[in-house]
């Protein structure tokens, strides 16, 4: 019942939202910063996931997410209104994260995945518990095992949900080009993947 | 009849076909089992087996965005503030000193009518004065330059830099408690102490300082990480003190990370008053010592 509220709410303001966004950008270029509080709400939490998915560290993710908003800050007057705001933002920030991951990869060569804190949320059984973190845990090791723009593409479609046109213009790489990097991404997914389904079944 | 591949049903599994290939696709699909047994399969994969559960941020994850983005807000409209003050002050002063100018003005021309000649030799004699003058202000200016510019503090920034990196690699190392945190007192002193040279340098602002913070972006990107990193383990301990110094340092180090190349003079000299106006190198200084004695 709760959970169907919240749903509903979540839904009610993306609405909102999206209804207004034109409005709300116009006001953060002219330096209403309510108005881009605004932008922050809505979109902090898709930045971070898609940060996590790529960084794969928590506080990577919200250090990242903080890094975005404050280059956004200072770039939003230079933003084109004829194009996507959302496919602005995610441009910032995968850049943003490649350079990140970069960084942290001179200062550690190898960061066990940060999957010690992931919350159960509402499927919170032990069974789905371990079930989830196992097929995570595997997920994210068989991702890193990608190159970057293979993995970036991929996670951008799959987990992000943006179109293969938006992902094209994040990455500025022709759409096909895209495509190929998430073809290759479900192949080297499956060869390293499809052997440990039968891992999971055990653990359900 | 087209013959479907794999990548065909990878894009319609994302609904990235063309529709009348979408529709095409869909219709082959209810005629071939064989395609059908693909598809499934494929489905199963990408729905069940790529799960990436995401760990929430914390909670106060906007809070701290809106508190940067506040700061910086606040320190563009005080260089708002300033550069009005300025041009007013430039107005008033340029104002001031052509009402001076025609006054000299006249007065040199109506003493020019009385005298009714100059002395050649006379403005030679000047002009040599004023040559030798400039030539003894640029040369003491540049012999100070030099003799200020000793060893290079972007060399001894990365000496340490590298110095904090060893000292995180040993962290690894097992050792007891007390050694560990001994261990993690030293990188954040030599954080600090890093730190404390790169805001000197701001605060003294010597030289083309925009060109010298330039030359030590990459410094200043690994202070801003593990400043964050310091600050973090100071909260979740409890530090609050050494918290509260990392998180002054935090703003000041986010807003040089990120200052533009055209920034104004007078933007530079709003990040030396906040320097200053905090006391920043003052408790930096007092932070870091307090460190050394618990270190010893």
């Amino acid at each position: 019942m709760l959970k169907k509220k919240q749903t509903q709410q979540s839904f009610l303001r993306h609405t909102l939202y999206m209804l207004n966004e034109e409005q709300i950008i116009k006001q953060a270029k002219s330096g209403d910063l309510q108005a881009f509080q605004e932008l922050v709400e809505y979109y902090s939490h898709r930045i971070y996931s898609a940060a996590f998915r790529i960084l794969n560290h928590k506080e990577h993710a919200e250090d990242c997410v903080q890094e975005v908003f404050i280059k956004i800050y200072h770039k939003i007057g230079s933003f084109n209104e004829q194009s996507k705001f959302s496919t602005w933002l995610y441009s910032v920030a995968v850049n943003t994260a490649i350079d990140l991951q970069r960084k942290h990869a001179r200062h550690s060569q190898h960061e066990s995945p940060d999957l010690d804190q992931l919350e159960a949320s509402d499927r919170n059984t032990p069974e789905n518990v371990a079930w989830l973190a196992n097929v995570s845990h595997t997920t994210q090791r068989a991702l890193m095992q990608l190159s970057d723009d293979v993995r970036i593409a991929f996670v951008l479609r799959h987990h992000e949900e943006r179109s293969i046109e938006e992902i094209s213009q994040i990455l500025d790489v022709n759409p096909n080009t895209v495509k190929n990097r998430i073809f290759r991404a479900v192949a080297r997914l499956r060869e390293i993947l499809q052997p440990k389904v039968g891992d999971y079944e055990t653990v359900e | 009849m087209k013959q479907w591949n794999k990548e065909d049903l990878i894009l319609f599994y994302y609904g990235e076909l063309e529709q009348e290939q979408q529709q095409s696709l869909g219709n082959a699909l209810t005629e071939s089992v064989q395609l059908q047994r693909e598809y499934a399969e494929l489905c199963d994969f990408l729905d069940n087996s790529v799960n990436l559960e995401v760990t929430e941020p914390d909670s106060d994850l906007n809070h701290n965005i809106m508190e940067s983005i506040y700061d910086i807000a606040d320190q563009q409209k005080k260089r708002a503030e300033n550069q009005t003050k300025q041009s007013e002050r430039d107005n008033s002063e340029a104002n001031h000193k052509a009402d001076h100018q025609s006054t000299l003005m006249s007065g040199f021309a109506s003493w020019l009518k009385q005298i009714k000649w100059v002395s050649s030799t006379g403005w030679t004699n000047s002009a040599g004065a004023v040559m030798a003058t400039l030539l003894l202000v640029v040369s003491v200016f540049y012999l100070g330059r030099m003799s200020v510019s000793g060893p290079d503090i972007s060399e001894q920034v990365a000496q340490n830099s590298e110095n904090t990196q060893a000292e995180q690699t040993s962290k690894k190392i097992a050792f007891d408690q007390q050694a560990s945190r001994r261990v993690m007192l030293t990188n954040v002193s030599a954080h600090l102490e890093m730190s404390d040279r790169l805001f000197t340098l701001v605060s003294n602002g010597n030289g083309d300082l925009p060109e010298q913070i330039e030359e030590r972006q990459q410094v200043i990107e690994e202070l801003v990480a593990l400043n964050r990193l310091y600050r973090r383990i100071a909260e979740k301990s409890g530090d609050n003190q050494l918290a509260s110094v990392l998180q002054q340092m935090e703003s000041i180090l986010l807003e040089l990370n990120h200052i533009e190349k055209s920034a104004t003079s007078s933007d530079w000299q709003n990040i030396r008053d906040r320097v200053d106006n905090a006391d920043l190198l003052f408790k930096l200084r007092v932070t870091n010592k307090k460190l050394n004695k618990e270190i010893i």
